[in-house]
């Protein structure tokens, strides 16, 4: 049966990927919530009305069609079309989202001295501990450590060689480091990229906050060219876009909540609701994003 | 023994790899379950782990994997059947904690959602409210720049759904015991509270709780309710509701003096529920109280007023006098007040009002009047009093500001949230040798800054730091919005204000009448 959904959002960048005329693609890997069509080698995500905005992804008013992987796809700017089942997601109502961290507006402004604290303290007591979350207590001493895993304790041995890179910022260095880590973790997107993406996306707020952008960039894109193929086609494009500051609308409310003077109440519940995605990848995220903007050189 | 499943470029989500990693690991005789995405650092992780396996080079990073190791073939066959079953298993049995960005995922997530707190921006306020309504939802809409047209078809469609449509610029409430937008931690009690105006409800409802009573209901209007244009829609559509609440014994009505024919309606339906249902006491702040008076009701001079008159009513108990000047004993005022302007310089003669919230710079310049002559404010009492340029003009004789203005709010947090302005205004005042007084609101609850009292502490002690060093005392009154159970809390946000030597009084009302009896000091009875 042919039906059409209504996509109500899209991320500029994907607009800007997206032919005026249908090209082919076809349907990568198919979730409960979300699908991945594969197109000229980048991965185009489909999400329906529960899920935050991605990069590169489209948002439906409502459920996603049925899709079976591997079936072929038509795709332009006004609409993806499924010919198998003559399904069809109509792209020209959607409202164009830009998820940079580079848009204005760029209000980004250096933490405020709690927040770090802040943003620990909700990882620690509302966080999933399963994935990269014991780091806090592995890397730092604490009272109560979390209970580990042998994901988590195999990268934690690798991870100061990164803080440091970072640190010197060295790119070379970084991208060895986050090569040393990459695929790493239980999860869809292991838990060493969640990881990786929070740090990238906290040293580049932090970058933004500077206005040391341009010394930061070249760092997370020799982290993602070297973690990307130690990894899955998802994760990689997760890491891809979290290197140019391309980020999910949930994280880049929880930054634009972080990197402010004020220390807003509302860092738990913007930090909540990344925790809330995924089992472990929310959290994992977080743990990046809190130690990025720890080890940011001052 | 060692098992590998592999499932080639097969994607689960993470939620699912996690369930079947713990449930794996639950069945009896598997020592160890590691499950992922073939990637090379997993590999090497499995190997460690000592689930090696020839099968395990062939893997690559898009392929699913299951390496097991068990104590026998019984353990790994049982291991498999639960594999199975986990991949076979429903998506929907699958629970996961999950905030949804949409209404209508809210909906499917909880379909007994009756109430939404809408804060968008004022373009799109009016379609995300009307599709709440149109869900038969209630509406608290916090956003504002909603224009008078839409907040009139928002409120007659709701009224037609028998809907609260609190808003637009609706900053507080309190509903079921649950505080919504700026709000404070208050006991459940006997008093409803109809409210077109937020720092006014938030005053109102902590003095209710302070005096040891508590609420039902504080539901809010948005502050154009009871104009002409709006007719006072949700006025009297929250009127009637908590007319109908059975736990709610008293009611207030507070706003700002509604239009001639908007306060005829509304108190016209309050005498009634004064007549035969329970007692209502009104607060117009500023207004005539001889109007509720005529409806046979009770008014209230001021938010405190308004409390006091309600606490006694629901508890059964004759109403207090009208409070029209500060509570405390004539000795102690008087020694309070030679304590204060006796260190103060012969120049030092008016006050500065600094206010974050609206109702309360409000209420105090309506008290004030007959009193203090002319309040320079940029919220003017007379247009003549008015201050152009707020953000940079000297201020000069007796002033009052609202910081929640939008002059200060533009592309800032408001004042509740950040102190920046009104501080730095503070130090800046502390100069002007006219200066003798500061009088200031500390705004706490959820919503407002984690320690307002920390800034505001450290902005008052310098500035009577500052003061000193130029030959002068400063006087600094201070009056706390706020609970014992708020997060930040009572007790110790009034501890440091009081050691940065401000006086902390318990309402803004009181606060007021202090800087009247300290002006008049300093000006030899004048006022």
């Amino acid at each position: 049966m042919k039906s059409t959904s209504t996509a109500e959002a899209i991320s500029a960048q994907l607009f800007e990927l997206l032919p005026q005329q249908p090209e082919p693609a076809a349907v990568h890997s198919v979730f409960r919530t979300s699908a991945n069509l594969l197109y000229q080698g980048q991965l185009v995500t489909l999400l329906d009305d529960t899920r935050p905005l991605y990069p590169c992804a489209v948002r439906l008013g409502g459920p996603l069609p049925a899709l079976t992987a591997g079936e072929p796809v038509l795709l332009c700017r006004e609409r993806i079309l499924f010919p198998r089942s003559g399904a069809a997601v109509a792209l020209n109502r959607a409202q164009s989202v830009s998820l940079s961290l580079f848009s204005p507006p760029s209000t980004l402004q250096q933490p405020h001295p709690a927040a770090a604290e802040a943003l620990r303290e909700t990882i620690l007591t509302r966080g999933k501990p399963e994935g990269f979350a014991p780091l806090l207590t592995m890397l730092e001493a604490s009272p109560s450590p979390l209970p580990d895993n042998p994901y988590v304790r195999y990268a934690a041995d690798r991870i100061p060689a990164l803080f440091a890179a970072l640190r010197q910022r060295d790119a070379e260095a970084a991208g060895e480091a986050a090569y040393s880590i990459a695929g790493c973790g239980i999860g869809l997107t292991p838990s060493a990229d969640d990881f990786l993406c929070g740090v990238m996306a906290s040293v580049l707020a932090s970058a933004i906050a500077r206005g040391e952008q341009n010394k930061w960039l070249p760092i997370t894109a020799a982290m993602a060219k070297r973690a990307a193929p130690r990894t899955n086609l998802i994760s990689a494009a997760f890491l891809r876009q979290a290197a140019c500051g391309q980020l999910s609308s949930d994280v880049l409310t929880l930054i634009r909540t972080l990197y402010s003077s004020v220390l807003s109440l509302r860092l738990p519940s913007a930090a909540m609701n990344v925790i809330a995605f995924g089992e472990t990848s929310g959290t994992d995220i977080l743990t990046g994003i809190y130690f990025g903007q720890k080890i940011y050189p001052n | 023994m060692v098992s590998l499943q592999i499932k080639p470029n097969t994607y689960y989500d993470s939620i699912t790899l996690m369930i079947i990693s713990k449930e794996l690991k639950k069945v009896p005789g598997v020592k160890e379950a590691l499950v992922g995405m073939g990637t090379d650092l997993n590999l090497d992780i499995a190997k460690v782990t000592g689930l090696s396996s020839p099968e395990l080079e062939a893997i690559t990073p898009n392929d699913f994997f299951v390496a097991l190791d068990c104590e026998n073939e019984e353990a790994v066959a049982n291991a498999l059947k639960a594999l199975e079953e986990q991949l076979n298993k429903k998506e929907e049995s699958r629970s996961a904690a999950y905030y949804p960005p949409t209404l209508t995922s809210a909906l499917k997530a909880d379909p007994k959602i009756n109430l939404a707190l809408i804060s968008v921006p004022g373009r799109h306020a009016y379609d995300v409210a009307k599709d709440a309504l149109d869900k038969n939802i209630n509406v608290m809409l916090f956003s504002d720049n909603v224009s008078m047209e839409e907040e009139k078809k928002l409120k007659e469609y709701a009224v037609s759904k028998e809907l609260l449509m609190m808003g637009p610029d609706c900053g507080t409430a309190v509903v079921n015991g649950l505080p919504l937008a700026f709000a404070n931690v208050i006991h459940k009690g006997p008093i409803g509270i109809c409210g077109a105006s937020g720092t006014g409800t938030q005053e109102l409802t902590i003095l209710i709780d302070q005096l040891g009573s508590g609420i039902t209901q504080a539901l809010g209007t948005g502050g154009r309710d009871l104009k002409a244009e709006i007719g006072g829609l949700m006025f009297k559509q929250c009127l009637n509701a908590l007319i109908n609440d059975p736990e709610t014994k008293v009611i207030i009505m507070l706003s700002k003096p509604p239009a001639e024919h908007v306060a005829k309606e509304i108190l016209s339906i309050a005498k009634e529920c004064n007549d035969h249902i329970k007692p209502v006491v009104v607060d117009f702040i500023g207004g005539d109280p001889h109007l509720p008076k005529e409806y046979g009701l009770v008014a209230a001079y001021n938010l405190e007023d308004a409390a006091r008159k309600a606490v006694a009513l629901s508890k059964g108990e004759p109403v207090p006098a009208d409070m029209i000047d500060i509570d405390m004993p004539r000795a102690e005022l008087e020694a309070l007040i030679e304590r204060e302007t006796s260190k103060m310089a012969p120049t030092q003669k008016y006050y500065r009002g600094f206010f974050s919230g609206g109702t309360l710079a409000d209420e105090s310049m309506k008290l004030s009047i007959g009193k203090l002559g002319h309040i320079y404010s940029n919220i003017p009492l007379k247009p003549e009093d008015k201050i152009e340029n707020p953000l940079t003009a000297e201020y000069k004789e007796n002033t009052c500001i609202d910081f929640g203005e939008d002059e200060f709010t533009e592309g800032k947090p408001h004042p509740m949230i950040d102190l920046t302005l009104r501080c730095e205004r503070i130090l800046r005042d502390a100069h002007d040798p006219t200066l003798a007084i500061l009088q200031c609101d500390c705004v706490i609850g959820y919503g407002s800054n984690p320690n307002p009292a920390e800034e505001l502490a450290a902005a008052i002690a310098k500035a009577k730091e500052i003061a000193a060093s130029e030959g002068r005392y400063i006087s600094a009154i201070c009056s706390i919005v706020g609970t014992e159970g708020d997060p930040q809390n009572l007790t110790e946000t009034r501890k440091q204000l009081e050691a940065a030597g401000a006086i902390v009084v318990r309402s803004n009302a009181q606060s007021t009448y202090l800087v009247h009896h300290m002006l008049d000091k300093l000006n030899g009875g004048k006022y």
